[in-house]
């Protein structure tokens, strides 16, 4: 996020709304550029969750230990075992991949074959959220581990500064969304959206609901995994990191209407720019009130999301 | 087809279903039904609400397990085969709502409708057929399918069952949501299709009149149990069907 000039009145908790006069142009200039890049992450969040529960409707907490696994794998390939990027990276996300349809064909299908309700998967998930990520602190530790990807290129435009790496995470998210949209209309895409829209008939048309799960689980956690390892760029990793991403996910997921591809990513981007544009007039320690905030306002007011259908 | 061809040669029949025993739950909805459908055919099944008609759809392509009972397709029993196996077998079911994919186009519908099939010349020639049954299908392939009518839908959501390679299809009453004036016309329609095509069709329908001209053999189905069967020509001759109901 951007530095936020010294001393400023609006550090004080007593804040007054500011007028649009006393907004600093280099400052929002600034925050746009972070709210892009933030949002690009948030939309590539959101694309990754929506695919699982959209057809599924599967609370997928178990996301997070993903997450966590993947970014912790890509760690270890390359600093303790010494192999190059790539191969770190691809081994992470080939380990997302591997646990996240492990996690549906051994734990969520057995349990919907005998007859959990969705109360019952969510627990299930909620635990392995909070399992798996103990694992990872009892087998490397809670100190924070950072990712031996060098020093990025900065770069200015106009007052705004950007990394490299910013420039990788909006590449490279908005390509994969692309990429996902553009699989909608391949034969398994076409069948999520089908089994997603209407159960029965598509098992009356011979689509199998259980080989579609395999298919968005491995999409979802494909995603997911990237999203560690972009994260891994900038930050450096603990046990816990992966729950505020699927948060912000499942958050940008219900803002952009559940069932609508276009709406998470959409909705994701908007909720990465409002949350750093908010940096104008309220300090960084309100983003997750903001965040929450916006979640609490769509509910209330617009419940089914930004491209939702109201069930009929 | 004569009616009195039905008893005396089974090899035409296309589906046999004796004697199917089957509810939800602990609730028992059918007791005692058995009936058969030949190639070509039109059977309809008549009956007050809740006298289990869907249900008899349901059994007979495998949505509703059976507890007594079998049902034969094209000679192999297939009591126990999944709902996807029947598909493949060619059998379709088309339920009373929910036939087809609202927020799809025509054509995604349509190419979802084939989804078991894999050659893509396959389904390249059923799109063809489809779409030389049904024109209107083809004209509006990028819309929305929720946006068509109910009658364009009526016909996509039987389009569909086509493109699946079906011969067998279910039709849980696809009369509902249709203008008055349109539904002989889909009836004539279905009749249609199984001259052309050797189609055999169950159809379950609350429409008696408009559905009994196309039948040719009507079962009567009264809490859960097969009541009377007859010709469509003896149906049809009926002054009223008060008392079968």
């Amino acid at each position: 996020m951007a530095t936020r000039p010294p001393a400023s009145p609006r550090d004080e908790l007593t804040l007054p709304l500011l007028t649009a006069s006393d907004v600093s142009p280099s400052l929002f200039l600034q925050l746009l550029v972070s709210g892009i890049v933030l949002g690009s992450t948030y939309a590539l969040l959101g694309t990754s969750v929506s695919t699982i529960y959209s057809t599924t409707k599967v609370f997928h907490f178990a996301h997070a230990f993903v997450y966590t696994a993947a970014a912790y794998v890509a760690l270890a390939t390359a600093s303790s075992l010494g192999l190059p990027l790539a191969v770190a990276i691809a081994a992470g996300l080939l380990v997302a991949v591997v646990l996240g349809v492990g996690i549906e064909l051994v734990v969520y299908r057995p349990m919907r074959r005998s007859g959990a309700d969705s109360l019952g998967i969510f627990l299930a998930s909620l635990g392995l959220s909070i399992a798996g990520p103990n694992l990872i602190q009892i087998m490397f530790g809670p100190d924070g581990r950072g990712f031996p990807a060098g020093d990025p290129r900065l770069f200015t435009l106009g007052t705004a500064t950007f990394t490299t790496w910013d420039v990788l995470t909006v590449v490279v998210s908005w390509a994969l969304i692309g990429g996902v949209l553009a699989m909608r209309r391949s034969r398994w895409g076409l069948a999520s959206i089908a089994v997603s829209a209407n159960r029965e008939l598509a098992s009356a048309v011979g689509i199998s609901p259980q080989r579609v799960h395999v298919y968005v689980f491995g999409v979802g956690s494909f995603l997911v995994g990237v999203a560690a390892v972009l994260f891994l760029l900038n930050q450096s990793a603990t046990p816990n990191i992966g729950l505020q991403p699927v948060l912000l996910g499942f958050i940008a997921t219900f803002l952009g209407g559940v069932g609508s591809q276009k709406g998470a990513p959409f909705a994701g981007l908007v909720l990465g720019m409002v949350v750093s544009l908010s940096g104008l007039w309220l300090a960084q320690t309100f983003q997750t009130a903001v965040i929450f905030g916006l979640l609490f306002v769509f509910l209330i007011v617009r419940p089914q999301g930004l491209f939702g259908k109201i069930a009929a | 087809m004569e009616p009195e061809e039905r008893t005396s040669t089974t090899a035409r029949d296309r589906l046999v279903a004796s004697n199917l025993v089957c509810g939800y739950g602990k609730r028992s909805v059918l007791h005692d039904v058995s009936l058969s459908v030949g190639v070509g055919e039109v059977v309809t099944i008549l009956g007050h609400n809740g006298a289990g008609k869907t249900t008899v759809l349901k059994a007979l392509f495998g949505l509703v397990d059976l507890d007594a009972g079998t049902v034969t397709h094209e000679g192999r029993d297939i009591s126990r085969s999944s709902t996807s196996a029947r598909v493949l077998g060619g059998i379709s079911y088309t339920p009373a709502t929910g036939s087809i994919f609202r927020d799809l186009t025509v054509r995604q519908n349509l190419e979802l409708g084939a989804f078991t099939v894999r050659d893509p010349a396959v389904r390249a020639e059923r799109l063809g057929q489809v779409h030389g049954l049904f024109p209107i299908l083809g004209d509006r392939g990028n819309q929305v399918a929720g946006r068509l009518s109910g009658g364009q839908q009526r016909l996509l959501s039987i389009g569909l069952a086509l493109m699946s390679g079906s011969e067998l299809l279910l039709l849980d009453e696809p009369s509902l949501g249709i203008a008055p004036s349109l539904v002989q016309e889909l009836f004539a329609t279905i009749r249609e299709l199984t001259r052309t095509a050797g189609i055999s069709v169950v159809l379950v329908e609350q429409n008696v009149r408009a559905a009994l001209p196309i039948a040719d053999h009507v079962y009567y189905l009264r809490t859960g149990e097969i009541l009377l069967s007859e010709t469509g020509a003896e149906a049809a001759a009926r002054d009223d069907w008060w008392e079968l109901f």
